[in-house]
């Protein structure tokens, strides 16, 4: 049994006021499963929908259709309490480390508060003693961390401290939306190593959330790759991202520019003039850019194909 | 190749002085920097946020304002032929070389598009601020050639901004500060808020610009990636400092100051699982530097000399400069 189950989600946001009205599809149909110890990555462009599934998975947004199923059990839909009891199996970590944390509070309030308030310790020995524990997994000593105020740390240490914080209650997944996108490049490895550590020694699975198509292909088993609300490519993360099939996922990873001046694109691309027009296509919503599209992409949304044991969301592999 | 250079700074230094309830507050943003930027190059420069980059991009653009202030050196511009000392000479002067000789693409610029003008308003304001005697049509003209020149679809120009995507903004703000076809263009992290593919495009913008009009650009992003595809040189930026300076080849192929190691080195890279690693530590405060060489307290090379005396700028092999001890060291040891 897998441990996180998304089965035909879907959320539709309606924008505008009474007299003009749209909707916008921003998760359209969506299922994929999270294993235990598993890193699982959903990468794509901003706007693709990947901070609803995360909004909606950890029960902060409702779905318009769909089921979230964790360990077996439907957890859309539950009771504040058993939402509260949940909330120490599955914990989330944010972009911004500075909006996570009051910036007139002392970070480590916030520790003590969660171990008192869900009864993980009774004492201050106790608390102290997990505490430390957590911040040894993230590399951050007790002595720089306590009496300090969020703006004391950098960016970098502050993501790790609110890493720090997800553990406090052992928990068995982490939904980390875009974790390294606001620390500086010189330090993203650390907290992306982090992540894989956490899933090697403590065997929690890490739903990784991304723009960034290397740092995915770095730690994650298995990757989803969304498009306007669409899983358009899904499958082992060596698979999908050394051998795209999906003509989206070949141009969204020859897009990323690499580090090696003898490898710099000799190819120019087309880019789409507005968002908006993409969301509200007919078909296959990349049939607009895409190179190889065909009239049928115009017309139907594409079925999901196997190839090769990663599914793909495109017409070209029809048979 | 013979360069002719079109830009230099010599030991600039600007900081910023703050008056937090009546105590002064230094923040040293550029401290001493020396580069020698030439004509129809790409100058990149890296650098992990905070670490001065704009700071110097507006010291170099010449438009700076309190609490910025330069405290020591020069900037140089270099137009036909003659020398310029931009902090020497009178605003009056100064504003000639605004857009003309030198344009700035700032930082997060493609969010302050006026949102009630038509881009063709904009261009035309533009236009109007900064040159003399052109009539509508003229400028309307000047306006459409050169977004037809740079590939840009030219339905664009009646469209408001808010109609467009962040990407097509981002070329917009590029396309208006080049349309009077400056020698030098700065663009301070272009790409940073955007998509690869948006990004993707941005870039490709430039590269066209600077092959149309065969001028000089400097661009601003600690995105490596973005530099190895871009720049024909690159300076890396720590603590106020330029660190290490070389050809891109050079800095990809034989980084030598362990800052730069690490941020190359750390990149993941498709088909590659070999663990990765950051420098260690964070980066240090400007307003309180540490002794020395500004990045000894996260190297794990550093000695005693490192603590104590801030490493020169040296340049070891040609074109290839470091500031670092311990490459001194070596070139001493093997002399
Ligand atoms: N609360 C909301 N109301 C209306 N539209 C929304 C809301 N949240 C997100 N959207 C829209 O849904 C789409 C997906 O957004 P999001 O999940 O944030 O994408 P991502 O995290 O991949 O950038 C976007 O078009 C966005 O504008
Ligand atoms: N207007 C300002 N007032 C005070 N400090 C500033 C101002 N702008 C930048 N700084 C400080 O100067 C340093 C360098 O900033 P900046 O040049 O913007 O860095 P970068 O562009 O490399 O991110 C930082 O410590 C920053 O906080
Ligand atoms: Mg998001
Ligand atoms: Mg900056």
């Amino acid at each position: 049994m897998p441990l996180l189950e998304v089965r035909n989600l879907t959320k539709i946001f309606t924008i505008g006021n009474v007299f003009s009205r749209k909707k916008v599809i921003a998760v359209d149909n969506i299922s994929f499963d999270v294993e235990e110890s598993e890193i699982f990555t959903i990468a794509g462009e901003s706007g693709c929908g990947k901070t609803t599934t995360a909004k909606i998975i950890l029960g902060f947004e409702e779905a318009t259709s769909g089921e979230i199923v964790y360990k077996g059990k439907r957890i859309d839909h539950i009771h504040h309490r058993e939402r509260r009891e949940l909330l120490k199996e599955m914990q989330a970590v944010f972009q911004n480390p500075f909006s996570t944390f009051n910036p007139l509070r002392k970070v480590d309030r916030y520790f003590y508060e969660t171990l008192y308030n869900l009864g993980i310790a009774d004492t201050k020995e106790k608390a102290d003693e997990i505490i430390k524990e957590k911040l040894a997994a993230v590399g951050i000593s007790f002595e720089e961390f306590v009496e300090k105020y969020p703006n004391e740390f950098s960016g970098g240490q502050l993501q790790r401290i609110s890493i720090a914080r997800a553990l406090l209650t052992n928990p068995s997944i982490l939904i980390a939306d875009e974790p390294v996108s606001m620390v500086d490049a010189s330090l993203r490895m650390s907290i992306v190593n982090l992540f894989k550590d956490l899933k090697d020694k403590y065997g929690v699975s890490v739903v990784y959330i991304t723009h960034d198509l290397t740092t995915a292909y770095y730690i994650s088993d298995r990757i989803a790759i969304m498009f306007r609300g669409s899983i358009v490519e899904i499958g082992p993360a060596e698979k999908v991202l050394m051998e795209p099939r999906h003509p989206y996922t070949q141009l969204l990873k020859e897009s990323v520019p690499e580090p090696d001046p003898n490898r710099k694109w000799n190819t120019r691309i087309n880019l789409s003039e507005t968002e908006q027009s993409e969301y509200l296509r007919q078909g296959c919503k990349f049939s607009g850019r895409c190179p190889k599209a065909m009239e049928i992409c115009k017309r139907e949304s594409p079925p999901y194909f196997d190839v090769g044991g990663v599914k793909v969301k495109c017409f070209l592999y029809k048979d | 190749m013979m360069s002719v250079e079109v830009l230099r700074t010599e030991n600039l230094k600007s900081y910023y002085i703050l008056d937090i309830f009546g105590k002064k507050k230094v923040i040293k943003a550029v401290e001493d920097v020396s580069i020698s930027i030439k004509e129809n190059e790409i100058y990149g420069i890296a650098g992990e946020s905070g670490c001065g980059k704009s700071t110097l991009l507006k010291a170099m653009f010449a438009a700076v304002e309190p609490p910025q202030r330069i405290i020591g050196g020069k900037v140089i511009y270099r137009d036909n032929g003659k020398e310029y000392d931009v902090y020497h000479i009178s605003e009056e002067e100064r504003k000639k070389f605004r857009w003309h000789f030198i344009s700035y693409v700032p930082q997060g610029s493609m969010s302050v598009l006026n949102p009630v003008m038509k881009i063709k308003e904009i261009f035309k304001d533009f236009i109007e601020t900064h040159t003399k005697g052109k009539t509508k049509e003229e400028i309307y003209e000047i306006a459409e050639s050169h977004i037809r020149d740079l590939g840009l679809p030219s339905g664009i120009l009646d469209a408001y901004p808010h109609q467009l995507s962040g990407g097509m903004r981002q070329r917009i703000t590029i396309a208006l500060a080049t349309v009077l076809s400056p020698k030098v263009v700065i663009a301070d992290e272009p790409t940073t808020a955007l998509d690869v593919v948006t990004q993707r495009g941005v870039i490709q913008l430039l590269k066209d610009i600077q092959a149309l009009k065969r001028n000089t650009i400097i661009i601003v992003t600690h995105d490596m990636g973005v530099h190895a595809n871009m720049a024909d040189r690159i300076a890396i930026m720590y603590a106020g400092r330029i660190i290490e300076e070389a050809s891109t080849e050079e800095i990809f192929e034989n980084p030598l100051h362990p800052y730069t190691r690490y941020l190359i080195y750390s990149i993941p890279k498709f088909g590659d699982k070999k663990k990765r690693e950051s420098a260690p530590g964070a980066p240090p405060s400007l307003s309180n530097p540490p002794s020395g060489c500004s990045f000894h307290p996260r190297c794990p090379f550093a000695f005693e000399k490192c603590r104590e005396e801030v490493p020169p700028l040296k340049e070891y092999k040609v074109g290839h400069k470091v500031a670092c001890w311990r490459v001194e060291e070596g070139e001493n040891a093997t002399a």
